[in-house]
């Protein structure tokens, strides 16, 4: 692409008028002054008040930026330690003692863009670019599929290859792709910004969430990142996405800051504003879920080394707690990014999703190889899913494939309005159960039947509902008997 | 009961919209029962509008037509043979 066909792209993909309707006074709602006032003003915050904003949260409440700030800004490792707890309660009221797994698969990685921080960047000549044909798709697909997965998130480069079309194209064949009892059920999706009128295209298509993550709240530093001349260089283009993917009517979206590229405690204040506006403009319906990426290396990646950001494994956990706290309701995912420990140790703060067996090169699932020189960055956690299944299962968790809530209208208001009560794992739980027993009978090693079918009685007889325990028994036996695909 | 539906639907979708009017009439033929409305595209099925306090417990989908559906509460009071009525009302209106 030539520099003015490029710019006559960007042109043609930037609609400024669907930016300039959602800022405040001709502002965005990321207001420096206010994160750095709040943090400085809440810079030794005391036991007590530490304790009543922890209550608060534990209400399910989202907390306020100076009560946020305040966590952030907390140095006593005791509190932090009640903190910790705190989260996994949150975790266990609202979600249940259940982990949502999915997998990742990228499937384009050309791309536009230059930032400095991402091994796709245009000018990584160290990349190997490949853009998945539908038939590639569909062997990606069946590898998953034949692993257990039922979800998925299609990650996508930016780039007129991988347009709209081209994302409604293979999600479609995502989703038409079957495999024995097998089938992805839900696609999430993690693309460039669109606007209004591809949104749309995407709907139409049945997406789960759509997922977009601003990198750095901060703005010197994301002009900084994202090199002039760029599409990704337009700050609010990226900040508004999630808005105009509201307004087109997918009404799950995903929120995220990638950290490392700037101070970690003005970027969970970004994730929180970001929230609050979401909240403000659209009657409640914040992120559905947040994701707490963290800067790995990337081959011919030097900055993901050198970043004067970066963040280290105490400071991650508490991050991540202080997110769960500040948005009590909302999903937190923990990606394959992470060391296994890294994981093991964060779950517990108050995670609610998890990828496994993920490999993130183009084309690699179904190759099954691991070739560094087709990915974004390098993974930490390589468990598979099954082993994944196991280690959960072991700190007592039960691993959920769960997809209902988006089939059964619990989307946007109505899914906000559930968790905001801490009553989705009344449905969630039944879920998970059921997919569970789908995976244990069509998927699972002997080693995790044995290690992991007892989370099937034990949360089929903690649920406090005995009208849907009977329900979900009686569901079981139909599972047993080889039907799939139930759900509350 | 088709023919009650429908003129309860005319009456309101004069002062609400469709869907509005369309809620309203099923809510005085059948005050029991909690219904919310969704767009479907593909696999999803979007939250439009409806009750979402009696959203805890497990609902039932009931395809209107290829873009709206509906879900209720179980056990639903309304009987199968009805419920089909419903529907085929709905799907005069719901395009």
């Amino acid at each position: 692409m030539s520099s003015v066909s490029y710019q006559e792209w960007i042109d043609s993909v930037v609609k400024p008028e669907q930016i300039e309707k959602y800022l405040n006074q001709g502002r965005d709602f990321v207001n420096e002054e206010l994160i750095n006032q709040a943090l400085l003003a809440n810079r030794q915050p005391s036991k007590t008040r530490l304790r009543e904003i922890m209550a608060k949260a534990l209400e399910l409440q989202r907390l306020d930026p100076d009560e946020t700030a305040a966590l952030l800004n907390c140095q006593d490792e005791e509190i932090w330690e009640e903190m910790y707890q705190v989260g996994y309660q949150i975790k266990e009221k609202v979600y249940g003692r259940r982990i949502v797994t999915f997998a990742p698969l990228y499937v384009s990685n050309y791309c536009v863009n230059n930032c400095v921080y991402c091994g796709y960047r245009k000018s990584n000549k160290e990349t190997v670019r490949h853009r998945l044909t539908l038939d590639q798709v569909e062997a990606e697909i069946k590898a998953l599929v034949q692993q257990g997965h039922k979800r998925l998130i299609m990650v996508y480069g930016e780039h007129p290859l991988s347009d709209v079309h081209y994302i409604a194209d293979t999600i479609a064949c995502a989703y038409n792709t079957k495999v024995g009892n097998g089938e992805i059920r839900r696609v999430n999706v993690n693309a460039a910004p669109m606007s209004v009128e591809d949104l749309k295209i995407l709907r139409d298509v049945g997406i789960g969430t759509f997922q977009v993550f601003q990198e750095t709240y901060h703005h010197k530093s994301y002009q900084r990142l994202h090199p002039k001349g760029t599409i990704k260089a337009n700050y609010h283009w990226r900040l508004y996405s999630l808005h105009r993917c509201l307004e087109a009517g997918v009404d799950d979206v995903g929120i995220g800051a990638l950290f490392g590229l700037y101070n970690w405690k003005f970027e969970v204040m970004g994730l929180l504003l970001h929230t609050i506006d979401l909240e403000e403009k659209f009657g409640g319906v914040g992120p559905h879920t947040i994701s707490v990426p963290r800067i790995q290396p990337a081959v011919n990646t030097p900055f993901t080394k050198n970043s004067r950001y970066l963040v280290d494994d105490d400071s991650f956990k508490k991050l991540v707690t202080v997110i769960r706290l500040s948005v009590p309701y909302t999903g937190l995912i923990l990606t394959a990014r992470e060391r296994a420990e890294v994981r093991n140790d964060v779950i517990k703060v108050g995670v609610t999703q998890l990828d496994a067996g993920s490999n993130i090169g183009v084309g690699s699932y179904s190759e099954n190889n691991l070739d560094y020189t087709r990915q974004q960055f390098i993974l930490g956690d390589n468990r598979t899913l099954d082993e994944m299944i196991r280690d959960l299962a072991k700190m007592g968790f039960i691993t959920s494939f769960c997809t209902a809530d988006y089939r059964c209208g619990r989307t946007g208001e109505c899914f906000m309005s559930i968790t905001k009560q801490g009553k989705i794992h009344n449905l969630c739980m039944p879920n998970a159960i059921l997919t569970f027993k789908e995976y244990l009978l069509d998927y699972a090693s002997p080693e995790t039947k044995t290690e992991a079918s007892y989370l099937i009685d034990k949360e089929l007889d903690a649920l406090p509902n005995e009208h849907v325990r009977e329900k979900v028994k009686s569901m079981l036996e139909r599972i047993e008997a080889g039907e799939r695909d139930l759900f509350l | 009961m088709t023919r009650e539906l429908a003129k309860r639907i005319e009456n309101y979708v004069r002062q609400l919209p469709t869907l509005q009017a369309c809620h309203q009439a099923i809510q005085e033929l059948y005050p029991e029962l909690k219904v919310r409305w969704t767009k479907i595209y593909g696999r999803r099925w979007s939250h439009v509008w409806g009750d979402e306090t009696s959203m805890f417990s497990a609902g039932r989908r009931v395809q209107i037509n290829e873009g709206w559906g509906i879900v209720l509460d179980e056990p639903c009071p309304i009987p199968e043979p009805e419920l089909t009525q419903m529907v085929q009302v709905l799907k005069d209106y719901l395009k």
